[in-house]
Formats: C-alpha cells, sequence, structure tokens
C-alpha cells in the first residue's frame, strides 16, 4: 500500500512539474521545439522514402508493360501484371521448383542448426568434464575465422564426397554453427535451471529425454529468435549454391535472379521486374509477419554480417 | 529456513526414488562418469562436423594454395610460395583489393554516420517522436531481402534509358547521354549505395540498442549539470556507445571486406571498358572468378583466400587492440577525474 501510494505521489508530482515547466517555458523555445520536431520527422520520412521507393518502382515496373517501362518512370501500377505473369511461366522461369528448393534446404538446415547448436550450448551449462574450457574457447575462436577461406577446399570436399549438385552441402554443415551455439549458451547463462534437470533426472528421465522433452521447449523464445535468422540467412545464401549446383531444377531462389539477368529475360522488362519482385516477395510476406521479433533480434545481437 | 526445508525433503525423495542419486550427492563437483560422459558425447556432432566441413577445406585451401594445381591437372606438385609471390605482382589482384577497401569505405561511413543521427533522434530525450515502430521497422526492411535480388533490383533501376531511378537523376539534371554502367566511380558509388542502403537499419538499431543501454542517471546527472543535448551526444553518449560503434566497424569491415554477391550479380566485376573492366571486382569475386569462371586456377584462388584470411585476421586484431587500449586510457582518466572531484568535494 505505502509503496503504492508513494508511486501516486511521486507520478503526480512529476505531472506538476512538468505542467509548471510548460507554463514557464518561453514561446521561443517552444517554437523551436516544434521546428526540431518538423525537422526530425521529415528526415525520418525522407528515409523511410529511400528505403522504400526503389522496392515500390520495382513494383510499378512489374506491372507495365515495357514500352511503358521505356517511356518514362511512374509511382503508378499499371494494369499488365498478369501478362507479365504468362510471359514469365511462358519463359518457363522455374520459381516454383526454386521456390519449394529454397524452402526445403533452409528448413532443413536450420532444423538441423537448432537442434544442434542448443545442443552443444547445453553441454556447456548443463555438465563439467575435462576440456570442457579448452572447447568452449575453441568455439569462440572459430565464431571469429571468416569463410572466405575455406571455399576452395570446401569445393573440392564436396565434389570428392559426390555431393556436387546435391543439398547436402548446404544442409549439414548447419550442425556446426559457432555464432548459434554462442547465442544459445549466452540464453541458457541467464535461464537455465539446474534444478529441472535434476529433477527430470531423479525421475529417470535419461540425459537425451531430459534434453528434448524438457529442456528444449524451454527455449522456445531464443529458438524462435534463432530460426528466423536461420531462415532468412540460409534463404539468402547465394555463392554456395552458385559453386556447387549445376541443373536448373535444383537452382535456389536467389540463383533465379542470376537467370532473370541472361539475355533472354532481359529485353522483356516488364517480366524480368515481376521475377526480381516475386523473389523478394516471400521475405516480404515474412517480414510484414515477424518484424517485430526480427527487430527486437537485432537488437539483441542476433544479426550478424 | 524455508529453502532449506524445501532441498531436504528433495533430497529424501531422491533417495527414495533413486540410490544412484544418492551416491552421487555427496561428490558433487567431482566428474561424474555416468551423467558428464553426455555432455561430452553432445558436443561430438558439433566438433566432427566442423573437423570434415570447415576445418578440412580451410587446411586443405591452404595445402592448395602451395601446388600446381589448375584445371584437370591429376598430377599435383608442392610448389612452395610461387602462387603468393605471382599474385604479388599481379596488378588485377590488387585492384581488387583496393575496390574492396573503396567500395568498403564509401559504404561504411555514411552509414555510421546516418546509422548515429537516426540512433540519435529516436533515443533522444527531450524530442520524444511517435512512431518510431514503424520507421525502424521500414529501415530495417531491406536487411532481410536476399542481397542478389536487391543487387538485379538496383541494376535494372539505374539501367539506360528504363531504369526508374536512372530516370529520376536525369530529372534532377544528369545528361540522358550518360550510362551509369560505363564508368567506373558511378558503378562503384552504387553499389556502395547498395550496402549502405540494406545495412543502415542494422546499424541503426545496434546503435540505438548501445544507447538504451547506457545508464539513464547518467544523463540526468549531466542534464541537472545543465549540459545542453548537444554536449550529452557529444560527450557522453558518444564515448559510451563507442564499444558498439567498434564492434559494428569490426563485423561490417569482415563482412566488407568479403563481399561478393552484390558486385558479382551488378556488374559481375565492373564496366565493361577496358580502362574500367575491373573497377568493381572485389577480393571475393576475383577469387571466384579465378577458379569458378573459366580459368579453374584453385592454386591462384587458394592463395588469394590466404591473403584475404590473413588481411581479415590482422584487420580485426588491429582494431579490437586500438580500442582496447582506448577503453584502458578511458576508465584511467574517468577514475583520475572521479579521484579530482571527489577530493575537491
Amino acid at each position: 500500500m505505502t509503496t503504492q501510494e508513494n508511486v501516486m505521489q511521486e507520478h503526480l508530482t512529476e505531472h506538476q512539474i512538468h505542467q509548471l515547466a510548460k507554463k514557464q517555458v518561453p514561446l521561443q523555445k517552444r517554437v523551436k521545439h516544434v521546428v526540431v520536431t518538423t525537422i526530425i520527422y521529415i528526415l525520418c520520412i525522407l528515409m523511410a522514402i529511400v528505403c522504400l521507393l526503389p522496392l515500390w518502382l520495382l513494383f510499378v515496373d512489374a506491372t507495365r508493360a515495357t514500352a511503358e517501362i521505356n517511356q518514362g518512370m511512374s509511382l503508378i501500377p499499371s494494369k499488365y501484371l498478369i501478362t507479365n505473369f504468362n510471359a514469365l511461366i511462358e519463359y518457363n522461369m522455374p520459381l516454383v521448383s526454386a521456390f519449394f528448393n529454397s524452402v526445403l534446404i533452409s528448413f532443413c538446415s536450420t532444423a538441423l542448426s537448432l537442434y544442434f547448436s542448443t545442443l552443444t550450448a547445453y553441454s556447456f551449462v548443463a555438465y563439467r568434464y575435462k576440456g570442457q574450457k579448452v572447447a568452449w574457447s575453441i568455439i569462440l575462436i572459430l565464431m571469429m575465422i571468416p569463410g572466405q577461406l575455406s571455399m576452395i577446399g570446401f569445393y573440392k570436399l564436396v565434389v570428392d564426397f559426390g555431393m556436387y549438385d546435391t543439398y547436402w552441402p548446404f544442409i549439414i554443415p548447419a550442425i556446426a554453427g559457432p555464432g548459434a551455439v554462442f547465442f544459445f549458451k549466452q540464453y541458457f547463462d541467464a535461464n537455465f535451471s539446474k534444478e529441472m534437470v535434476e529433477a527430470a533426472r531423479i525421475d529417470g528421465s535419461s540425459e537425451f529425454r531430459t534434453f528434448n522433452l524438457v529442456v528444449l521447449p524451454t527455449l522456445a523464445p531464443a529458438l524462435a529468435t534463432n530460426a528466423i535468422f536461420g531462415i532468412v540467412s540460409s534463404w539468402n545464401n547465394y555463392m554456395g549454391p552458385l559453386m556447387l549446383i549445376s541443373s536448373t531444377e535444383k537452382y535456389t531462389f536467389p540463383m533465379i535472379s542470376q537467370l532473370i539477368k541472361t539475355d533472354r529475360y532481359s529485353t522483356d522488362l516488364g517480366a524480368m521486374a515481376l521475377a526480381v519482385f516475386l523473389t523478394i516477395l516471400p521475405l516480404l510476406v515474412v517480414y510484414a509477419c515477424f518484424s517485430r521479433f526480427i527487430i527486437r533480434g537485432v537488437a539483441i545481437g542476433g544479426g550478424k554480417e | 529456513m524455508r529453502h532449506d526445508q524445501s532441498t531436504a525433503a528433495a533430497g529424501t525423495v531422491a533417495e527414495q526414488c533413486a540410490p544412484e542419486a544418492r551416491e552421487q550427492q555427496p561428490k558433487k563437483k567431482k566428474f561424474r562418469w555416468k551423467v558428464d560422459y553426455y555432455g561430452i558425447l553432445f558436443i561430438v556432432p558439433f566438433f566432427v562436423v566442423y573437423a570434415i566441413f570447415s576445418l578440412y577445406p580451410m587446411i586443405y585451401s591452404v595445402v592448395l594454395s602451395l601446388t600446381d594445381y589448375a584445371g584437370f591437372n591429376r598430377d599435383i606438385h608442392l610448389i612452395g610460395f610461387e602462387n603468393f609471390v605471382w599474385l604479388a605482382q599481379q596488378a588485377r589482384f590488387w585492384q581488387s583489393l583496393l575496390n574492396t577497401v573503396i567500395i568498403f569505405c564509401m559504404n561504411f561511413v555514411p552509414q555510421m554516420l546516418f546509422a548515429l543521427i537516426f540512433a540519435a533522434m529516436f533515443t533522444g530525450k527531450t524530442y520524444k517522436m511517435r512512431g518510431k515502430g514503424v520507421f525502424k521497422g521500414i529501415y530495417y526492411l531491406p536487411n532481410i531481402l536476399t542481397a542478389t535480388s536487391v543487387a538485379v533490383m538496383f541494376y535494372t533501376l539505374f539501367a539506360r534509358p528504363s531504369g526508374g531511378l536512372w530516370q529520376l537523376l536525369t530529372h534532377m539534371g544528369m545528361s540522358t547521354d550518360y550510362n551509369l554502367y560505363l564508368f567506373p566511380w558511378p558503378s562503384r558509388i552504387i553499389i556502395a549505395f547498395i550496402r549502405f542502403w540494406m545495412w543502415l537499419g542494422n546499424s541503426m538499431i545496434t546503435l540505438s540498442a548501445g544507447i538504451l543501454g547506457i545508464n539513464p542517471s547518467v544523463f540526468e546527472a549531466a542534464q541537472l549539470d545543465g549540459a545542453t543535448q548537444k554536449d550529452i551526444f557529444l560527450h557522453i553518449t558518444l564515448p559510451l556507445i563507442k564499444p558498439i560503434v567498434v564492434y559494428s566497424l569490426v563485423v561490417s569491415t569482415l563482412g566488407g571486406l568479403q563481399v561478393f554477391d552484390i558486385p558479382y550479380l551488378f556488374l559481375s566485376g565492373g564496366p565493361a571498358l577496358t580502362d574500367g573492366r575491373y573497377a568493381t571486382e572485389t577480393v571475393a569475386v576475383y577469387i571466384y572468378k579465378i577458379a569458378f569462371d573459366g580459368d579453374m586456377r584453385y592454386n591462384v584462388a587458394s592463395a588469394a583466400s590466404v591473403y584475404l584470411f590473413v588481411i581479415c585476421m590482422l584487420v580485426s586484431f588491429v582494431l579490437f587492440r586500438i580500442t582496447h587500449s582506448d577503453e584502458l586510457k578511458q576508465e584511467k582518466r574517468l577514475a583520475r577525474r572521479l579521484a579530482k572531484r571527489g577530493g575537491v568535494a
């Protein structure tokens, strides 16, 4: 009760101070306040336009005929969306198969990444064994190593293993992602309850069962954050498939962009714009659903270059 | 008291249910083979897969860089550092390094500047603004889009004469004969702009989070002492978020040194003119092209990637070193100042 009253009082006085301050602020300052606020809003809106204008222009172009596009830019959509779409179908653009290929790869790799990263991180908080600290420092060092070095060696390895032109090279390595392990270790450090695991152990649950059925569900928020970033980064991977996929029916979604730039399509500008727009559409939809989640994830350090 | 009772109760339950658990309890800190064995088991997949799919390729790359392995050559010999020497004599390799640095600087400096300005506006106390969430959402959006799609999108938008942005530029006074893709600098600027466009939101959110993480009492104290909003930003906010700025710098530098998707798909390394032929070719594009587009010179490409690796490690080491010494200095300065103030009071 008393604390509540205190809070109330503080609130009141703060409010009163605010009101008093408002009365005492000279007109000049208030004008300045309004001017600065307006400038801030204008700047913000300008930047928002810079961010959205290219996407909007692309969408508008996707609805226009090639002749219209050549005439000049426009901000108003035209009516050739369906014509362009039919043209794409006629060109046999492998949009649908590429979409499902990318879905397959990104979901499998993210699922593996989530399970094994949490398992690895769990091993560092739930157990004590020799070499644990060394293993952890190794993971920290691995996080710093840029991936470019292994490119040629990875290509050779994939060819030697007979995994060229398959999806395995994009799925299996997801098991060993140092960044994800680090992320989950951080989460465990803040939220891990040893008592829960002990209780499960006493109830006779095996270690694997404990992890799968007791520990994993408690990680849901962290899993969701990491899953979004995992799916998006796997989805956007271009260099790997470019290097290791050769047959068109196995193309992933980002590789469509490369097809679009080839001569066959570049004369039909409307269809080309539509194809580019379709390659970003799934991400726009995902972003519309999860943007709050994603931004919070970036703020806590989930986004990486 | 209550806590003690509950643990005691748990202990008795444990004794009743699992005789093994009772045995383990006295020697809690020691290695419990039956249980902790799983800990090792759980990290095995990570290290095995890492060893096969990352460590082995890395070593393989380093070894390849010392051989004459190129094309369909099956008969491979160790030839020492010949590839490294050869690369160091290649103007195109140095050009690609220079391009990478130029594009990175043109992208990073404005990106950080704008990110700071917007982060300051979004976290400012005097000028409260509405719709922050919407603006943040809009600014971050380009970051999740596929880089290849973005590259092709800007390629079509800046193309002469059909691109919307090219037409916008001509409305602003650019000659209608001007094809941006024929000249080195416009092409570089567009690539830097694409990266700026994609990464601004990310930097802004990271910096905002950093500013929001500063203890508010610091700002209150400064305000009580009569500091203006500008002073607070320059002398309190900036020094305090410096670690985050440096972290962004390191991450962006590593990312910038390895940039591939956008320059590769944008002009595939450069305007087609002879004098600007490699003007937008970054190191990663150079490595890829020399290995997979035609030549199949895996040995030289590996050597280039070893160079790139060494440069990356050096850069991040130096950056961390500089900031670390800076932090130490700052701490000392702060301690001295506090001591002085304490003496006066």
